[in-house]
């Protein structure tokens, strides 16, 4: 090995990981962030400071025109690793693909290491040099992209208007959403919200005890409340990263991947919830903003821990005979703001984590329907999507909040992009 | 201005020692991250020359329309900044590259230079979370510039002189630490919030996708994350004879005690990142108008009632 091949090596022993979820990739997301965080591979916040973008949930059709974009953001040396695909680890069509994490990894950090193969990329990939603005231009059109215009502003001024696309690939941004911002300063304006994505492999990752359960099979009480912590505690685990607490954005992953294999560490649970409410910056920065109050959130046929984070105890799990003696769970203060929804998800967490190490029960639905992590799950005619009815509340909630704000609001609802896929795809061919 | 003449072999020595520092200060960071995340520290100590080898072996890229030369220099004038501003900061009694008579003044004056260095930083990219940073930054840097000048003046005054090495000389008796303890906390939340460091990191937040890192790629990055430590580095390095009494110390001799003193700021600056979440700018503004300049002008007081009973 050359001085420069040896130099490479030491360099790209660590390569940064873009992780770009699809909706239905859950599973192949969490299997890349565990893997990101045994191995010490940094997760990189930007296309620009990425080595290996991980497309998790692919097919391995077409890539799109967003993840080509994306791709085409990464500086060079690059490797594209696509996770979901059935199969070995393999090289086809220019990309890494198959389904085990550590091998489509592995593969794509050697494809980073050869110098003839990124030279050839990038030489191939049309990367914008640099242009200059047209001289002769009244300044409407620079560079064929139109100029910011203007519009009035709550004060009633004319002031620039930016249109900011937040996602579909953002760092700690749910799956398969977009939110078009119209931004004035930092100060959203209007927000469009759309789910639209190509659904890639694999269906609703955290409700699956809930409807597999629904479908007719026998789940145990103790496996879907373990589920459900993993759920809060990956939500949790995006909310920590937006709010730049990192320490215990790592220490809710772990807990994560602990519940997921089985381990109830409710005490470790308990212990990430004592850090974080006695956090009192953490409180200042989150109390009081993205305030939805009980009855705008039902009106929206919202449930689960949203809505019980306005006070409200209601949970079908204190109806149904596999939680004998089950009390909802309901804190002081919960006013339905950022704050209030963060220490919900973490007080549930804990608590399905002692009613997993404690039940031996089957999980039996009530009326046909389940409390899942982020509200009913039912099937047939009563589908809805609990993450539909999060989402149809973002326009509300981030008109007039600054950009951080926004993105706080947003990690504190959590959408699941896997859920409103799957009841969307169970619609009757006949309904709109 | 000093007599002494100093060799010019001795002038490349401060830059290297500032990235020296630097790398440090980014070792400490590695081995937090790497606690945090439940893996063996070891590997924190090659981890910020791997970064920028593979940094510099990155592709060059740009944005559409960038107003390139702000950009450019955005991105370099961390680094520069923090050396230009620690050539009046002494290693030792007579080891400092120009003690000038206006020591804390002229660093003040280049720290404050960051100010535009990070928000043409996030302006020159032509994108909107750069921008969006750039301009959190130029909200924190209101919120702090005052109660930082007020400590310098508190620091100064008892010294009766402006001149670092002064200050530090000053501290013979009773080191400043120890009867205006107040200004020290504020001096450190102030060498954080110059470096965009722990909770006032909202400038390079992942809320907005990485803030003013967003389209830095390759070399320029590495530039501003070099900058970025150096400038850490050199706010730890102001406290010793600012706080702590300069070089003076039993035993060791008294550069060394400096470079330990130095290190022993950092490691508390570096873990106090892992430790806090962001503050977020409309919260932090009020904090600091409201209590941080209060407390410093008590604080000046009892400076200035102590000097005069002295």
């Amino acid at each position: 090995m050359g001085l420069s091949d040896r130099l490479r090596a030491f360099a790209l022993a660590r390569p940064h990981i873009l992780i770009a979820p699809l909706p239905g990739g859950t599973a192949s997301r969490l299997a890349v962030e565990r893997l990101a965080r045994d191995r010490g591979w940094p997760l990189a916040a930007t296309p620009r400071d990425a080595d290996v973008l991980a497309v998790c949930g692919a097919s391995d059709g077409d890539l799109g025109t967003h993840l080509a974009h994306l791709l085409s953001q990464i500086p060079a040396p690059v490797a594209l690793a696509r996770l979901g695909v059935e199969g070995p680890a393999r090289v086809h069509g220019g990309a890494v693909i198959g389904t085990d994490a550590a091998e489509v990894l592995d593969l794509a950090a050697a494809r980073l290491l050869d110098a003839d193969l990124q030279r050839r990329l990038a030489e191939a990939g049309a990367r914008p040099a640099g242009e200059q603005a047209d001289m002769g231009d009244e300044g409407m059109v620079a560079a064929g992209l139109p100029t910011a215009g203007t519009r009035p502003d709550r004060d009633g001024l004319e002031l620039d208007a930016l249109t900011v696309p937040l996602g579909p690939f953002l760092v700690a941004w749910p799956a398969g959403l977009t939110c078009t911002l119209v931004l004035q300063g930092d100060v959203v304006q209007d927000v469009a919200v759309e789910a639209a994505l190509a659904p890639g492999a694999g269906g609703a990752f955290w409700d699956a005890p809930w409807l597999r359960s629904l479908r007719g099979e026998r789940v145990t009480v103790a496996e879907a409340e373990a589920r459900r912590a993993a759920a809060h505690l990956d939500a949790l685990a995006r909310l920590l990263v937006v709010a730049g607490f990192d320490g215990p954005a790592s220490a809710a992953g772990r807990l994560r991947d602990g519940a997921l294999d089985g381990g109830a560490d409710a005490d470790g649970v308990a212990a990430l919830r004592r850090r974080l409410e006695g956090s009192r910056l953490l409180r200042r920065q989150t109390a009081g903003y993205g305030v939805i109050d009980a009855e705008a959130l039902t009106s929206a046929g919202v449930t689960g821990p949203a809505l019980r984070a306005t006070g409200l105890a209601r949970d079908l799990r204190s109806l149904s005979d596999s939680y004998p003696g089950f009390e909802p769970c309901v804190l002081e203060d919960a006013v339905g703001d950022v704050r209030s929804r963060w220490r919900q998800w973490l007080a549930e967490a804990e608590q399905a984590l002692r009613v997993a190490a404690t039940s031996d029960a089957v999980l039996e639905p009530v009326d046909g329907q389940h409390d899942g992590p982020r509200g009913r799950i039912a099937t047939g005619p009563a589908a809805h999507s609990a993450s539909g009815a999060l989402r149809s509340l973002l326009p509300g909630a981030l008109v007039g909040e600054d950009l951080g704000i926004a993105r706080l609001v947003v990690a504190s609802l959590d959408p699941d992009g896997d859920e409103v896929l799957v009841v969307e795809e169970k619609e009757p061919a006949g309904h709109v | 201005m000093s007599d002494q003449v100093l060799p010019l072999w001795a002038v490349p020595l401060l830059p290297v020692g500032l990235l020296a520092l630097g790398y440090v200060a980014a070792v400490l960071d590695a081995t937090g991250g790497a606690r945090a995340a439940g893996r063996p520290a070891g590997e924190a100590l090659v981890l910020p020359a791997r970064e920028a080898v593979r940094l510099l072996a990155t592709q060059r890229v740009t944005t559409r329309l960038p107003d390139a030369l702000l950009w450019r220099i955005g991105s370099a004038a961390p680094l520069v900044v923090a050396v230009l501003a620690s050539v009046c900061v002494p290693l030792a009694p007579g080891l400092v590259l120009a003690d000038l008579s206006i020591g804390v003044v002229w660093w003040t004056a280049f720290m404050a230079l960051l100010w535009v260095a990070v928000h043409i930083c996030g302006w020159g990219a032509n994108s909107p979370y750069p921008l969006v940073a750039g301009y959190r930054f130029v909200a924190q840097a209101l919120a702090y510039e005052m109660p930082l000048a007020i400590t310098i003046v508190a620091v100064a005054l008892p010294a009766e002189t402006l001149s670092v090495s002064g200050i530090a000389a000053a501290q013979s008796g009773l080191w400043y630490v120890v009867w205006i303890p107040a200004g020290f906390v504020v001096y450190l939340l102030c060498a954080a919030a110059l470096a965009f460091w722990g909770p006032f990191a909202t400038p390079i937040g992942a809320d907005v996708a990485g803030g003013v890192l967003a389209e830095l790629a390759g070399p320029e990055r590495l530039l501003f994350l070099a900058g970025r430590y150096a400038v850490l580095g050199a706010g730890a390095w102001l406290a010793v004879p600012l706080f702590l009494g300069g070089g003076a110390g039993p035993l060791l001799p008294d550069w060394l005690w400096t470079v330990v003193k130095t290190l022993a700021v950092l490691a508390l600056l570096v873990a106090v990142r892992w430790r806090l979440p962001l503050v977020r700018m409309d919260r932090f503004e009020e904090l600091a108008w409201v209590v941080l300049i209060p407390v410093t002008l008590v604080q000046l007081f009892v400076v200035c009632v102590v000097v005069l009973l002295r």
